[in-house]
């Protein structure tokens, strides 16, 4: 089920939000988000249910023996069984039709094999069961007992398919004791609006202009609809997952949890280094705390351990090399960072920074988008005038009629638009119904557009 | 205060979010797209676990939803907002045209107040094209004569800024023509058209070309078939006003409906010939009668359909000329404005659409002994193959 469909917003949500409040009891709580969070798992593909709830018993299993056998040979054992198994499942089932496909090309066989459909969220949930078993080894948390807490934290809807990577240190307490104050419930509608616009107003604008430009022969195309093609594609991207992650914060906070938030205003870095410490912050620090400083960080083999770290970023996002272009190029971009010119780079005036780190980030996007090798070659070819046209009547056009668009997009990628909101509130007597109507815009023109517009993929369940 | 007056508003919206969804739909509004409201999806665990209930289900949420089109129509106005529209711009039409269009589609340029559709060629189906009106060629007797005629649209008469964004038509049909068989006899209405570009020749608002532009065709065609050829002077013109075509609804373009087409039509005394219609249903034979002109009655929408109330799968249509001559025409819904001329130029015409034809073309020819076939397509459907092997398939 996708957040931004009339299923989800016009009867699953409101129904389990009854359901959740009609008892004050956590175990019944917990039920409730369990059963939804199945049914909500398994609209679509029902079977792929029963992996979900495999990897996490698996997850749940070793917690129990690691902490029966603490810091003996068993514990290892238990942890090292979890690593295969949730790693096995999700390499099976996210890269064996690409390990089939490279192993026929490299040595001429033909095994006839596509690999499987990938599941829902499962390059997320396997990331959140291992931060499980992994921070229980090394004794960062307590025990689960439960299997029904331990499913609360490992299928919640809200994060289930897209993220952030919720870490069940962060939530420890909360499964156990969570209270929803009006306050924290009136913080989550404000995000929950906030992410639905992103997505549903934003994102999906913005990406229906990307494909139609990026869609076709690039080699017939101008210079000038290369470029912007992949501005709204970047724009698309942003608005796409940190709206999703606005939703999941958002919608935790109704049922009383606290999620990490996953981006900080990503476009406006002066920096690479900085803007990977502003996007997808949970994937980031996941593979920092449990890659590449368990790998020696910056004490040995620095260089290595970001090379390593990158290449898995990149493979993370999909089966396919181009992720492992796109996240190479990131790695290679940031040792020369940290390493070269003594970090000159990074002591740069802002606004060249701002500009540098936008040319980098949108021609990484260009990486990310292109699966296909060939198309990727004729956008760089198109991109930097190699088909001698600059610019043609699609440019132009796409650009004129949707020039505000664009401008609510590039404003909307700062925090400008939120010092403005806050301050609207403190406007006296009226500032207080600022939240409220705030609310009723965002969710009129959310709901009219869902059922104006067919277009509504999301973008990060292919991950 | 200001959290509860926060919260309350959420709830309300939320609460109104459900009952839009739950309470029974506007099914006008999805019948206005031309098609039927999805239906509620059987609920049984077989298809829940293994069949579409999901999917199927979320259709027919979205067809059900109350107040769809006031919904729809204030989510044009809010895509309306998105910039400056009097540079023209291009919308991607997801849904199809005709059968299994696809993405053969490149979309729609909507410039000018009108609306075009952007042509894709395709270079293997325009080969399976050649080879359709090849087989017909080699299946029917030598002394039947067989026409092809090629249509361009509207883009492909504009200035070089639009057309550039369109693969030539002219190169598709040069190039269907010169592959046929070459017993074929290939009818110029590119020409025809094109020396007519500045009239008003293509509606704005829909896909099909005007009675006026299938007259200019008319023209070439009866003078490739030797047929005597009916002059639009001796005949009285008439108006439907206020039509909005297909494009008009696929593109959304709202501010257009102020600016609706006419569909101006040619009509002479005694010229409002029945027609005799045979379609195939579950595997019945259906016949009834209707008119070449069926003008919506008044205080309704204008539609495509005055010609002859739409398309049919088998069209019969005795006219008042003796000539010896009976014509066969193959075709998709390009021929409707076109079949009010050319019943002033052959005895008989028939009509055969091949998207729901149900029996093969060879008995309908010798039934009424027909000496001329057309097959007549606008430059798309050199790019649909359903349509192409559809085609193919009812000449045995």
């Amino acid at each position: 089920m996708v957040f931004s469909s009339l299923l989800f917003l016009g009867i699953f949500l409101p129904a389990t939000l009854i359901l959740y409040n009609l008892s004050k009891n956590i175990t019944y709580k917990n039920v409730i988000l369990v059963l939804s969070s199945v049914i909500f798992y398994a609209w679509g593909e029902p079977k792929l249910v029963l992996l979900l709830v495999f990897t996490a018993f698996i997850g749940y299993l070793s917690g129990l023996i690691i902490d029966k056998y603490n810091g003996r040979r068993q514990a290892k054992m238990a942890l090292i069984g979890a690593l295969v198994i949730c790693l096995g499942s999700l390499g099976m089932f996210k890269y064996s039709g690409f390990v089939v496909e490279n192993f026929n090309f490299l040595f001429g066989t033909d095994f006839s094999f596509a690999g499987f459909a990938l599941p829902l969220g499962i390059s997320f949930y396997t990331f959140q069961i291992l931060s499980y078993v992994i921070d229980i080894y090394r004794g960062d948390v307590g025990l689960q007992k439960s299997f029904l807490k331990f499913m609360t934290y490992v299928s919640m809807f809200p994060q289930l398919v897209a993220g952030p990577i919720v870490r069940y240190i962060d939530i420890e307490k909360q499964i156990e004791n969570r209270k929803v104050t009006l306050e924290k419930f009136e913080s989550g509608t404000l995000r929950f609006c906030q992410g639905l616009l992103k997505k549903v107003v934003l994102a999906n604008s913005a990406g229906q202009i990307a494909d139609a430009l990026l869609g076709g022969d690039l080699l017939s195309c101008s210079s000038a609809t290369a470029w912007l093609g992949i501005i709204f594609y970047t724009f698309q991207i942003y608005f796409d997952f940190s709206g999703y992650s606005d939703l999941a914060i958002g919608m935790g906070r109704f049922f009383g949890f606290e999620f990490m938030e996953n981006f900080t205003y990503p476009y406006i870095s002066t920096s690479i280094t900085d803007f990977w410490r502003r996007w997808h912050i949970s994937l980031s620090t996941f593979f920092r705390d449990y890659v590449y400083i368990p790998l020696g960080g910056n004490r040995k083999h620095q260089i290595f351990n970001i090379a390593v770290v990158w290449m898995l970023t990149g493979l993370w996002h999909g089966a396919s090399w181009n992720f492992i272009l796109w996240g190479t190029f990131y790695g290679i971009v940031l040792i020369i960072e940290k390493k070269a010119f003594g970090g000159a780079l990074l002591k740069m005036p802002r606004w060249l920074g701002h500009i540098y780190s936008m040319v980098i980030v949108v021609l990484g996007w260009a990486l990310f988008y292109f699966t296909d090798f060939t198309k990727l070659k004729n956008f760089f070819v198109c991109a930097f005038g190699g088909t001698g046209n600059f610019l043609d009547y699609t440019a132009k056009s796409t650009f004129f009629s949707n020039i505000w668009l664009l401008i609510i997009l590039a404003v909307s990628s700062t925090p400008l638009l939120k010092i403005l909101f806050k301050k609207a509130t403190k406007i006296k007597y009226i500032g207080k119904f600022v939240p409220a109507i705030g609310i009723i815009f965002a969710m009129s023109i959310c709901f009219a557009l869902l059922v104006g517009q067919t277009y509504n993929a999301f973008l990060y369940f292919r991950f | 205060m200001k959290t509860k007056i926060t919260v309350s508003a959420f709830v309300i919206m939320l609460a109104i979010f459900a009952v839009l969804t739950l309470m029974p739909g506007d099914p006008d509004s999805v019948i206005a797209e031309n098609r039927e409201p999805a239906q509620m999806p059987e609920v049984s665990l077989n298809n829940i676990f293994f069949g579409d209930f999901c999917s199927d289900y979320e259709s027919f949420l979205s067809d059900d939803v109350g107040f769809r089109g006031k919904l729809i129509s204030l989510s044009n106005k809010i895509n309306s907002l998105k910039g400056i529209k009097g540079y023209g711009y291009i919308s991607n039409a997801n849904a199809d045209l005709g059968l299994g269009a696809g993405d053969t589609k490149k979309g729609l340029l909507i410039a000018d107040e009108k609306i075009m559709e952007i042509f894709k060629a395709n270079a293997q189906q325009r080969d399976n094209y050649a080879d359709m009106v090849s087989h017909y060629r080699n299946s029917l007797p030598d002394d039947i004569y067989v026409y092809s005629m090629i249509i361009p649209t509207q883009i492909e008469f504009e200035g070089d800024e639009y057309k550039s964004l369109s693969d030539s038509q002219k190169e598709t049909i040069d190039y269907i023509y010169n592959k046929v068989d070459s017993r074929v006899k290939c009818v110029n209405a590119y020409d025809a058209l094109k020396n007519h570009k500045n009239e008003y020749i293509y509606f704005r608002t829909d896909h099909h070309w005007t009675t006026l532009g299938a007259y200019y065709a008319y023209r070439e065609f009866a003078q490739t078939a030797k047929v005597n050829i009916a002059n639009i002077k001796d005949y009285e013109e008439k108006k439907a006003e206020g039509f909005l075509g297909y494009l008009y609804n696929q593109a959304q373009a709202t501010e257009l409906k102020e600016k609706p087409d006419t569909i101006y039509y040619y009509e002479k005394e005694g010229q409002n010939l029945t027609t005799y219609a045979t379609a195939w249903e579950n595997g019945e034979v259906i016949k009834y009668q209707g008119k070449i002109f069926s003008p919506a009655p008044a205080g309704t929408e204008t539609k495509y359909s005055l010609f002859m109330g739409g398309d049919h799968p088998l069209l019969y249509i005795p006219t008042n000329v003796e000539n010896g001559r009976h014509l066969m025409i193959i075709k998709d819904s390009y021929a409707n404005a076109f079949i009010p001329w050319v019943i002033n130029s052959f005895e008989t015409v028939v009509v055969c659409d091949p998207r729901s034809f149900g029996t093969d073309i060879m008995s309908v020819a010798e039934e009424y002994g027909i000496t001329d076939v057309l097959l007549m397509n606008y430059t798309f459907t050199t790019t649909f193959p359903d349509i192409i092997s559809l085609e193919k398939g009812i000449m045995q």
